[in-house]
């Protein structure tokens, strides 16, 4: 077994470790220890040969392998410590002072790691069938779309050949294009809420091929013996049932899901750090840092990003503070205000603040609305032309704002709704009506 | 003879995502509704008259079992029918490694004037 201390561990080589790891070495840390599961460096990116990415960081159009190798690069050449195909699997902080991880690979064998600070940065994961219940068979021909992305632009093998694709998160519609482009024929995305799930310019690998997307659809059952032979998928009426008689058959050769993404804990957990039920990761506070002194977290581990651009500057305040709190001069948070989701909100983030520093707050809606003011707590209020589920919305908290929070110890952030779009199809008509009811 | 025509143009250039309304004369755009900005109005109008997109796609690498491929982009977009030619084109060929990022996999695909550049790096074999 082998012992090793250093100053800041980075569990995870994406783009969340990766920048996390580079702004800590910048600031001055230079016992840094990456810990990656793959056999590279990069986290997901390699995979993702589309373009969009960068655009806010570097201001520049890159493919995913393009963008990540810049900080595989810098990590490299800034001579930051890193093990690849190495797993952590326990993490502590028994004693107070010191963090504990313990990792393995072939190489080093038992690896038992001493730590100051740790960056959780362990991205997040597919759900897979199991977690929707489908009933149906269990043939061969269903992957999750990123199995099907590493496939195809990793490893050279196309899937399928006659494709329908459930969910419409960026992932789905992104592999419906990429399954075109490889000649495939892709028979429709089938999304269960009244409105996509992805980004509005991923909604153009639809268009652009022809492919129907099925508003407020599920599957119903999958057939099939040895292989999926075909999908059977049904409108989903008002109280969230099936509607009688919408049955289609969609005739297949393959099921891509692409239904969701869950931030991977099994390590957050194990060190009894408090999970937020609702993004599925941490809580966390204005530097990034968990419900255990010393443990900070950045990227898809903590909420599901929309862009990589927004983790990699997430993961670069994580990396900032967690070398601040290395060298002891990370200050503590003089008051601890809470922010909690109100109406139609899904999340905020941090969910810890201090009432003293400007910052950004990130927030998931549950509706598309325009015309919103955003609420925080009871004096401060945010106007936004528009927001929809599948965008985080940015809201700057200035210092005129946060003098405004006065003794509240928790700021409930919800939407006030001036005029909801119906023009999303298949909005449902009854929950506008609530919600008129409720604002008259 | 006048014949109208209606197109609907979801622009992807910021967050926003504004559904704008075309009307066109023939071919003459005559009317654009509901674009958030100039950059919508002109987005909106190329994408009726020559949309164009960024292609991207994998080419397969002979000599180093464990990357069997690069990943290629084109250097600037492409016309929107010219995806799928380009696609096949990319189908017929094998490169060896090792692959640079920036090497250029095709110069001038189609006579496109735009090159295919590999995006992921392939060791020596």
């Amino acid at each position: 077994m082998e012992r090793k201390e250093v100053d800041i561990i980075v569990i995870g080589g994406g783009a969340a470790g990766l920048a996390a790891a580079i702004e800590a070495k910048e600031n001055g840390i230079d016992s840094i220890l990456i810990l990656e599961r793959n056999e590279d460096l990069g986290g997901i990116l390699p995979q993702c040969i589309h373009t969009g990415f960068g655009l806010h960081y570097f201001k520049e159009n890159l493919t995913g392998p393009e963008y990540i190798t810049r900080f595989v690069k810098k990590v490299k050449d800034s001579g930051i410590e890193y093990k690849t195909d190495t797993m952590a699997f326990d993490l502590n902080s028994k004693g107070g002072v010191g963090k504990g991880v313990l990792a393995a690979n072939r190489t080093d064998g038992l690896l038992k790691l001493q730590a100051k600070a740790v960056i959780l940065a362990m991205g997040c994961r597919e759900k897979s069938r199991g977690a929707l219940c489908i009933p149906g068979t269990r043939p061969a021909g269903i992957f999750t779309a990123g199995t099907a992305q590493r496939l195809m632009d990793i490893d050279g093998y196309v899937p399928g050949k006659k494709v329908l694709i459930l969910g419409s998160g960026d992932v789905g519609l992104i592999m419906a294009r990429r399954f075109a482009m490889e000649g495939a024929e892709v028979k429709g995305v089938v999304e269960i809420m009244p409105f996509p799930g992805g980004l509005d310019r991923n909604l153009q690998c639809l268009t652009d091929f022809g492919i129907p997307i099925y508003l407020s659809h599920e599957a119903t059952f999958i057939h099939g013996d040895e292989r999926v032979e075909a999908v059977t998928i049904m409108e989903r009426g008002e109280n969230e049932s099936s509607v009688a008689g919408s049955e289609k058959r969609i005739e297949c050769d393959t099921l891509i899901l692409s239904v969701g993404l869950i931030p991977e804990n099994e390590l957050s957990k194990k060190a009894f750090i408090e999970l937020d039920s609702k993004t599925g990761g941490p809580l966390i506070n204005e530097y990034m840092e968990a419900s255990i002194d010393g443990i900070f977290a950045c990227g898809n581990v903590v909420y599901v990003h929309d862009l990589v651009d927004q983790v990699t500057a997430e993961g670069e305040r994580a990396g900032y503070c967690a070398s601040k709190y290395a060298r002891g001069e990370l200050p503590p948070m003089k008051r601890e205000i809470s922010l909690a989701a109100g109406r139609d909100i899904e999340y905020v983030v941090p969910q810890l603040i201090s009432g003293e520093n400007p910052l950004e707050i990130h927030l998931r809606v549950r509706r598309p609305a325009t015309n919103v003011k955003i609420g925080i707590g009871r004096n401060i209020t945010v106007p936004k032309r528009i927001v929809k589920p599948s965008q985080v919305a940015q809201v700057e908290l200035t210092e005129r704002m946060l003098e405004k929070i006065g003794e509240e110890n928790e700021l409930v952030v919800s939407l006030h709704h001036e005029r909801r779009t119906l023009h999303e199809k298949g909005e449902n008509p009854r929950s506008h009506l609530r919600s008129m009811s409720r604002r008259m | 003879m006048k014949k109208e025509r209606i197109q609907e143009v979801i622009c992807v250039l910021c967050p926003e995502g504004c559904k704008i309304t075309v009307t066109l004369e023939n071919t003459d755009v005559v009317k654009i509704e509901n674009a958030g900005c100039k950059r919508g109005e002109d987005y909106s109008i190329e994408e009726i008259k020559s949309p164009k997109r960024d292609f991207f796609s994998t080419v397969r690498v002979c000599g180093r079992p464990e990357t069997p491929l690069t990943s290629v982009r084109s250097t600037k977009p492409v016309p929107k029918e010219m995806l799928l030619p380009c696609a096949s084109e990319l189908a017929k060929l094998v490169v060896p490694a090792p692959v640079k990022m920036g090497d250029v996999i095709v110069r001038n695909i189609l006579n496109l004037g735009v090159d295919i550049i590999a995006t992921r790096e392939v060791e020596e074999a």
